[in-house]
C-alpha cells in the first residue's frame, strides 16, 4: 500500500522573469516501510521536494497525499501538528535548538504535542543513539556525529510514518556515516518506518530498496534497486 | 590593539597597504552588509544623527545664551575687556604699542568740582569733570567700549564749550558753589554755567598724610580719622549745558564712576591730564584684546604704570561669558550644563551605536571566519567593522549636524522671548552658528562611534575560521543555569535518564513557556543587553518627565503666588516723592490724614479702565502684649521675637492691616462673621489670622499659634536715656520687666508699667485662616482691623499703604491702568506712589518657563527616542538572529499559536525584569531630584511621577510590540524552508 502519493507537485520561487521552477511537475509514489533514495546535482529540487513532503514549504500547484490525505488541505496550524506526528526531519545541519540539552531537543516534538514523554522509549533511544552520559549536554559541546543523532533522536522521538533526511551524513567523516546510516536503516527496518534521504553518497544510494534522480525539478530515473 | 600585539607575524602576512582590489573587497564588503541590513543601518545612522544633533544643538544653544549675555552686559556696561586707571604716560604708550590690544578709548578727568556744604544733601558733595566717553581709536562703532551715559534731555557735548550734567540738576537752583549760571537762575538747557575745578585732598588725622581723592577712591572719608579739604586750584572753565544724563554715580568703569559733568574733549585733554603734575588730573583708559582671556595678562602688565590707588581691572562680568575668566576656577555655569547634558547624550548613543555594531558583528561571525580562512588579517577584519562606522558616521554626522541645527532655529524661534526673560529681560537672542560649537559635536559624534564600533570590530577580528565554519551557536551557561543542571547530570551518571523537567514556566505556560524559559536562562547574556536597553529607556523617560515637571513647578510657583493682583502700588507719605504734609517726626504718620488721602485718591482711582481694584490697605507694626490662653506654643514658631512670659502672656510683634470699608465688610462677610459686630466703628473688632506657612532655612512648617480671640494689648514704649526698649522678660519680682542696652551693653531694666508710655486694647473678635486680598503675610503675627479704627495705630510703626489691581493677568491692560493713574497720583502730592506691574513678571516668568520646559521636553524627547530605538534594534535584532532557531522549531511542528506564545512569554519577562529595573533607576533619580528641590522648595511633595510611569509603561510596551512585529515579519518573510535552507552565509 503507498503511504505518500506525491502528484503533479510544481515548486515556483519567485515571480516573472526571475521566477525559478525548483520543482515542474514531479509524481511518484512511496510504499510503507520503502527506503527511498533521492539523487540529483545542486538545484537539481530534492531539497524543496523534501520540504514540500515534510509540510515546511506549501507546493505552487501539485498534491502531497500521506495515508490518502492531502497534507496541503490542512491549515497552518494542523500543518504543524502533521509536522511533530506523522514526519521526522533530519537536516544536514542538525539544526537543534541551541538553548536546549539533548534530551530536551530529543523530547520537542513530543511536548509540543502535549504529551507525556515514554521514558523507556526515551532511555532506549538515548542506548541505541549512543547518547547515554550525554543527556544534558547542550548543543555546542556535541560532536558533530553526536548532534546528528540528536537530530535523528527528535525525528524518530514521535515514531512518525515517514523519516525524512536531507544528506544526513553530508557533514560528517566516513565513520560517522556508515554509524548515522546504519541508525536510519535500522529504523526503518525494525520499526517499518518509511524512510527518504536526499544523498550525494552513491554508496547510501545503492542501500535503498529504490532511487530517484531528479535533474531540474524533473523526476531522470525512478530505479528499483534489487 | 592587544589582538593586534599578540600577532607579530601578521604585519608581514598581511598586506601592509592593501592595495586597490584587495581594500576595496573589503570596502564593497562593507557596503554590501550595510545595503543588506537597511534597517539596522538606518537605526545606527539615526543613533548617530540624533546623538551629533543633540550635541550641537545644546552647544549652539549655550554659544547662542553667552552671545546674548555677552550682548546684554555689553549694551549696559561696554564692549571693553580690561581697563587702566590713572594710566601714566608710559603706561599709554605701553598700551598703544601692544599688539595684543585692538582698540582702546580714554576718559579724562579734568578736576573736580566742589557743590559745596549746602547742596550737598540734596545733590550730594562733588561733580568731576570728565570728557564724555567717545569711540576710541580703531573701535567699530556697533561696539562701543563704553556705554555713553543715557541722556534724559538735549544732547551729547559735540563741540568745545559744552557740557552734559547729570539728571538731577536739570532745574536746580544751587547755593553759591564751583557751579553757578551766568544769570544766577537755575540750571536749563542752554544755560551758561561756570565750573570752578579743583583739588580733594584728604589727610589721614593720625599721621599727617595726605591723598587726592577721586570719584574712584573718594566715596569714603572717615570723618573720625580723616579731614578733608577742597582747594579750586585747577582753574575754570565756562560751558553751555547742552545736556542732561541719567546719573546713579555708579559705573562698572572707573572711567565713569561717579557723578560727572560731561565736556566736549577736544582731543588735547588726555595729554593735558597726563603731562600735569595734578593727582586730581587723571585718565582711564578701556582697551579690548584680540583674544578676551588675554585681556587680564595686559592689564596686569599696565596696572604697574598705574596710579596706585586706582590700578587696572578686568571687565569680568563681560568676559565671563565668552568663557574667558581671569580665575579659570570658575568655568560658565552654562558650559557646566551643557557639558553634563553631551555627556547624557554620548552615553545614550553610545548604547544605541554599540549594541547596534555587537549585534551587526555578531551575525557576520560566519562571515568574518570565512574572510578569516581566505587568509584576511585581523588587522583587515577590524578594518572592516571600522570602515562600517566611518561610512555611517559619514551620513550621520552631517544629519545630525543639520538637525540639530534646524530644531535650534525652531526652539529659539518659539523660546526667544522666554530665554531673553531668563536672561532678565532685553532682546531675544539670535541664533550663533559656532564653528567651534559644531566641530565639537562632529567629534563628540566620531568618538561616539568609534568607541561603539571598537569591542565589537576587535570581537570580529578574533573570530576563528574553525569557529565559524563549524556555525556553533555561542550558548553559554550562566552559572545559576550551570548550578540546576547539576541533579540532573548526577541522576544521568546513574543511569536514570529521565524526561526533560518542564519547570514553572513549562507547567504553566506548556512547551512555549518551557522553550522561552530556557532561552531566557541559557542565553542570558544575550537578554541582558535587551533588559538594559529597556531599563535605561524607562529610566530616561521617567526621569526626564520628572525634571520637565519639576522645573514646571519651580517656575509655576513662583509664578502663581499672586493671583488676581496684577498692578501693585505702595503709597507712601514720608518718602521723597512726598510733599511731607503727612509725616510726623521720627517717621511717623498722620494717621488720620493718611487714611483721607488715601481714600480720596483710591476715590479717584478704583474705576480705572481696564481693571478692577482690590481695594487698600495701610500696615502697622506694633509690639503686642498676648493675655495667657490665646496663643499656642506655635507662637513661638513666627518671626518677630516672641517671648512666652511666667504668666502666660506672649509678647511681639504684629502686623496689623487696615483695610478700606469696602474691602472689611467684603472679608467680614466672606468669614461669615456678623456685621453688626464687626462692622461697628465705635466698637472695632479685628480679626487675627491663625494659620501660618513658615519656612526657615530647609524647614518648612504649617503654624497656628492662636487658640482663641482675646483682647491683644499694642504697647508703645518709653525711651530709658534715650535708648529703646530691647525686649520684654520675667523680672527678679515675677513680674514681667522691660530691659534695654546702653552703647557699652550694659544691662537696664524697667518693671513693665513704668516702660510702657501709652498703651492701647485691641479686641480680636475672630480668628481666620486666610488673609484678606491685598494683604500679603510677612511671617509675623497679623490682625486686620477696618480703616475706621485707625485711632488705633497711634501707639503702632507704620509701615507702608498698599492697593493692587486685577487685570485678568493682562501685562498690557496693567501697564496702562498704571499710566492712568500716575496721572491721578500727579493730584495727591501727599501720596509718593511706586507701581509693581506683576502681570508682567509673571508673564516674563511664564515665558521663563516656556523656555525651560520647551529645552527640557525638547531634550527629554530626543533622549527618550535614541533609547527607544535603541530598544528596538537590541530586541528585533535578537530576534532576527535566532531565525533559523525559529524555523527549527517550526519544522518539527511547533505552531504558529504555541509559537507566538513563546516569543510573548520572552518578550514579557524582558518587559518586566526592564521595567523593574528601570522603576528602580528612575525611583533613586527621582529622590535624588526631590532632594535637590526640597532644599529650595519647602512646600515640594514627594510624589511617584505615576503620569511618566505610565507613559514609560506603554512606550516600552509598544516599542517590545512594534520591534516583535517587525522582526517576525522579517524571519516569516522567507518562510520555513529558506530559513532552514540558508547556511546564515
Amino acid at each position: 500500500m503507498d503511504i505518500l502519493q506525491i502528484e503533479h507537485l510544481t515548486k515556483t520561487y519567485g515571480t516573472g522573469g526571475t521566477a525559478v521552477r525548483a520543482l515542474d511537475d514531479v509524481s511518484f509514489s512511496v510504499g510503507a516501510g520503502e527506503f527511498v533514495a533521492i539523487i540529483g546535482s545542486s538545484g537539481s529540487g530534492k531539497s524543496t521536494l523534501l520540504h514540500l513532503i515534510g509540510g515546511v514549504d506549501r507546493p505552487t500547484s501539485g498534491t502531497v497525499r500521506l495515508n490518502g490525505e492531502d497534507v496541503f488541505q490542512r491549515s497552518d496550524e494542523q500543518l504543524a501538528v502533521f509536522r511533530r506526528r506523522e514526519v521526522g526531519l533530519v537536516y544536514q545541519f542538525y539544526n537543534l535548538v541551541p538553548v536546549l540539552d539533548v534530551v530536551e531537543n530529543m523530547c520537542l516534538p513530543v511536548l509540543m504535542d502535549g504529551r507525556a514523554v515514554n521514558e523507556r522509549r526515551l532511555a532506549n533511544m538515548l542506548h541505541v543513539l549512543g547518547l547515554e552520559g550525554r543527556e544534558h549536554h547542550l548543543p555546542n559541546q556535541l560532536s558533530g556525529g553526536q548532534q546528528q543523532r540528536v537530530a535523528i533522536g527528535r525525528a524518530l522521538m514521535n515514531a512518525p510514518a515517514v523519516v525524512l533526511a536531507d544528506e544526513p551524513t553530508g557533514n560528517l567523516d566516513s565513520k560517522n556515516s556508515a554509524d548515522i546510516m546504519a541508525l536510519l536503516r535500522k529504523s526503518n527496518r525494525e520499526l517499518g518506518q518509511t524512510l527518504i534521504v536526499i544523498t550525494h553518497d552513491e554508496n547510501i544510494a545503492l542501500t535503498a530498496d529504490r532511487v530517484i534522480a531528479l535533474e531540474d525539478g524533473r523526476i531522470a530515473s525512478d530505479t528499483r534497486v534489487s | 590593539m592587544a589582538a593586534h600585539r599578540h600577532d607579530p607575524g601578521e604585519k608581514d602576512l598581511a598586506p601592509r597597504r592593501a592595495g586597490g582590489p584587495a581594500r576595496s573587497v573589503f570596502v564593497r564588503f562593507t557596503l554590501r552588509s550595510l545595503a543588506a541590513n537597511r534597517v539596522r543601518t538606518v537605526v545606527s545612522v539615526m543613533g548617530v544623527a540624533l546623538s551629533v544633533a543633540l550635541i550641537a544643538a545644546v552647544l549652539t544653544s549655550v554659544a547662542s545664551l553667552s552671545d546674548m549675555l555677552v550682548r546684554r552686559t555689553a549694551a549696559d556696561e561696554g564692549w571693553w575687556y580690561a581697563e587702566a586707571a590713572g594710566i601714566t604716560e608710559q603706561g599709554l604708550e605701553q598700551l598703544e604699542e601692544d599688539p595684543e590690544v585692538t582698540d582702546w578709548a580714554a576718559v579724562t578727568d579734568l578736576g573736580t568740582v566742589s557743590l559745596g556744604e549746602k547742596n550737598s544733601d540734596l545733590f550730594g558733595p562733588y561733580l568731576y569733570a570728565k570728557t564724555w566717553p567717545a569711540a576710541g581709536a580703531g573701535s567699530d562703532a556697533s561696539e562701543p567700549l563704553l556705554q555713553a551715559p543715557e541722556l534724559v534731555a538735549g544732547r551729547a557735548p559735540e563741540a568745545a564749550g559744552e557740557v552734559v550734567l547729570p539728571h538731577y540738576l536739570r532745574g536746580a537752583e544751587l547755593e553759591p558753589c564751583g557751579i553757578s549760571t551766568s544769570d544766577g537762575g537755575a540750571i536749563q538747557l542752554g544755560s551758561t554755567v561756570t565750573l570752578d575745578l579743583g583739588t580733594r585732598t584728604v589727610e589721614n588725622l593720625a599721621d599727617g598724610s595726605t591723598y587726592t581723592a577721586t570719584s574712584v577712591n573718594g566715596s569714603y572719608v572717615d570723618e573720625t580719622t580723616q579731614r578733608e579739604s577742597f582747594s579750586a586750584n585747577l582753574g575754570r572753565m565756562e560751558a553751555t549745558v547742552v545736556g542732561f544724563y541719567r546719573s546713579y554715580g555708579f559705573s562698572s568703569t572707573m572711567a565713569l564712576q561717579g557723578n560727572s559733568a560731561y565736556v566736549y574733549d577736544d582731543g588735547s585733554a588726555l595729554a593735558g591730564a597726563l603731562s600735569d603734575d595734578s593727582a586730581a588730573t587723571w585718565a582711564s583708559a578701556v582697551f579690548r584684546t584680540a583674544d578676551p582671556a588675554k585681556a587680564a595678562d595686559v592689564a596686569a602688565a599696565l596696572a604697574e604704570s598705574c596710579d596706585a590707588a586706582m590700578g587696572s581691572s578686568v571687565h569680568s562680568s563681560l568676559i565671563r561669558w565668552m568663557g574667558a575668566t581671569p580665575d579659570t576656577a570658575i568655568w560658565n555655569t552654562l558650559y557646566q550644563i551643557a557639558g553634563i547634558l553631551a555627556a547624557v547624550v554620548v552615553v545614550a548613543g553610545v548604547s544605541l551605536v554599540y549594541n547596534s555594531f555587537a549585534i551587526s558583528v555578531a551575525e557576520r561571525t560566519r562571515q568574518f571566519g570565512l574572510l578569516s580562512s581566505l587568509g584576511a588579517s585581523r588587522r583587515q577584519l577590524r578594518r572592516t567593522v571600522l570602515v562600517e562606522a566611518l561610512v555611517i558616521g559619514a551620513v550621520g554626522v552631517p544629519a545630525g549636524l543639520v538637525l540639530g541645527l534646524a530644531g535650534c532655529y525652531v526652539v529659539f524661534g518659539l523660546v526667544g522671548e522666554g530665554l531673553a526673560a531668563l536672561a532678565g529681560g532685553g532682546a531675544a537672542p539670535s541664533m550663533v552658528v559656532s564653528p567651534g560649537a559644531l566641530l565639537a559635536a562632529a567629534l563628540l559624534g566620531l568618538v561616539t562611534l568609534l568607541v561603539s564600533a571598537w569591542v565589537p570590530a576587535v570581537r570580529a577580528s578574533r573570530v576563528s575560521a574553525v569557529d565559524a565554519i563549524r556555525q556553533t551557536q555561542d550558548v553559554h551557561m550562566g552559572r545559576r543555569a550551570r548550578r540546576t543542571r547539576r541533579p540532573a547530570l548526577a541522576s544521568a551518571r546513574h543511569g536514570r535518564a529521565g524526561g526533560p523537567r518542564l519547570g514553572l514556566a513549562g507547567q504553566l505556560f506548556g512547551v512555549p513557556g518551557f522553550v522561552a524559559h530556557r532561552n531566557l536562562s541559557r542565553s542570558s547574556s544575550k537578554g541582558r543587553v535587551t533588559v538594559a536597553a529597556l531599563a535605561v529607556s524607562c529610566a530616561l523617560l521617567i526621569t526626564s518627565g520628572s525634571i520637565a515637571d519639576v522645573m514646571g513647578y519651580a517656575t509655576e510657583t513662583s509664578v502663581d503666588t499672586m493671583t488676581g493682583q496684577d498692578l501693585l502700588l505702595y503709597l507712601d507719605a514720608t518718602g521723597a516723592g512726598a510733599d511731607q504734609t503727612l509725616a510726623l517726626a521720627d517717621g511717623k504718620v498722620d494717621g488720620h490724614g493718611m487714611q483721607e488721602a488715601l481714600a480720596s485718591f483710591y476715590n479717584e482711582v478704583k474705576d480705572v479702565d481696564g481693571a478692577h481694584a482690590n481695594g487698600y490697605a495701610t500696615s502697622y507694626v506694633a509690639e503686642v502684649l498676648l493675655p495667657a490662653g490665646m496663643a499656642t506654643d506655635d507662637m513661638a514658631g513666627l518671626e518677630g521675637s516672641y517671648t512666652h512670659l511666667a504668666d502666660g502672656s506672649w509678647y511681639g510683634q504684629a502686623y496689623v492691616a487696615f483695610l478700606d470699608q469696602e474691602s472689611w465688610d467684603a472679608y467680614v462677610d466672606e468669614l461669615g462673621l456678623s456685621r453688626d459686630e464687626f462692622c461697628d466703628p465705635a466698637h472695632p473688632r479685628a480679626v487675627a489670622l491663625s494659620a501660618y506657612n513658615i519656612r526657615g532655612g530647609e524647614t518648612y512648617a504649617r503654624l497656628a499659634p492662636l487658640a482663641a480671640g482675646g483682647t491683644v494689648t499694642s504697647l508703645e514704649f518709653a525711651d530709658l536715656d534715650g535708648r529703646f526698649v530691647d525686649g520684654l522678660r520675667d523680672g527678679a519680682d515675677g513680674q514681667p520687666e522691660a530691659y534695654y542696652y546702653d552703647d557699652s551693653g550694659n544691662e537696664q531694666a524697667l518693671p513693665l508699667d513704668q516702660a510702657v508710655a501709652r498703651e492701647q486694647q485691641i479686641e480680636v473678635g475672630a480668628l481666620a485662616d486666610h488673609a484678606p486680598v491685598g494683604v500679603s503675610l510677612s511671617g509675623s503675627l497679623q490682625l486686620v482691623l477696618p480703616a475706621s479704627a485707625i485711632e488705633l495705630a497711634d501707639t503702632m510703626g507704620y509701615l507702608r499703604a498698599s492697593c493692587s489691581f486685577s487685570t485678568d493677568g493682562d501685562a498690557a491692560r496693567a501697564s496702562d491702568a498704571q499710566e492712568e493713574i500716575q496721572e491721578i497720583a500727579a493730584d495727591h502730592p501727599a501720596l509718593d506712589v511706586t507701581y509693581t506691574n506683576v502681570a508682567e513678571d509673571n508673564l516674563q516668568k511664564r515665558l521663563m518657563a516656556t523656555a525651560v520646559n520647551t529645552f527640557i521636553y525638547c531634550f527629554a524627547a530626543i533622549t527618550g527616542l535614541i533609547a527607544v530605538t535603541n530598544v528596538f534594534n537590541t530586541l528585533a535584532n535578537a530576534l532576527i538572529l535566532r531565525r533559523r532557531e525559529f524555523a527549527v522549531l517550526r519544522s518539527i511542528g511547533m505552531g504558529g499559536g504555541a509559537f507566538r506564545r513563546m516569543i510573548a512569554y520572552e518578550c514579557a519577562s524582558y518587559a518586566l525584569r526592564g521595567l523593574a529595573l528601570g522603576f528602580a533607576l528612575a525611583l533613586v533619580a527621582n529622590v535624588g531630584l526631590y532632594e535637590a528641590m526640597a532644599l529650595s522648595f519647602s512646600t515640594y511633595e514627594f510624589a511617584l511621577p505615576w503620569p511618566q510611569i505610565a507613559l514609560s509603561v506603554v512606550a516600552v510596551l509598544a516599542v517590545i510590540a512594534v520591534s516583535v512585529a517587525y522582526a517576525l515579519r522579517r524571519c516569516g518573510a522567507a518562510g520555513v524552508a529558506e530559513a532552514l535552507r540558508s547556511e546564515v552565509l
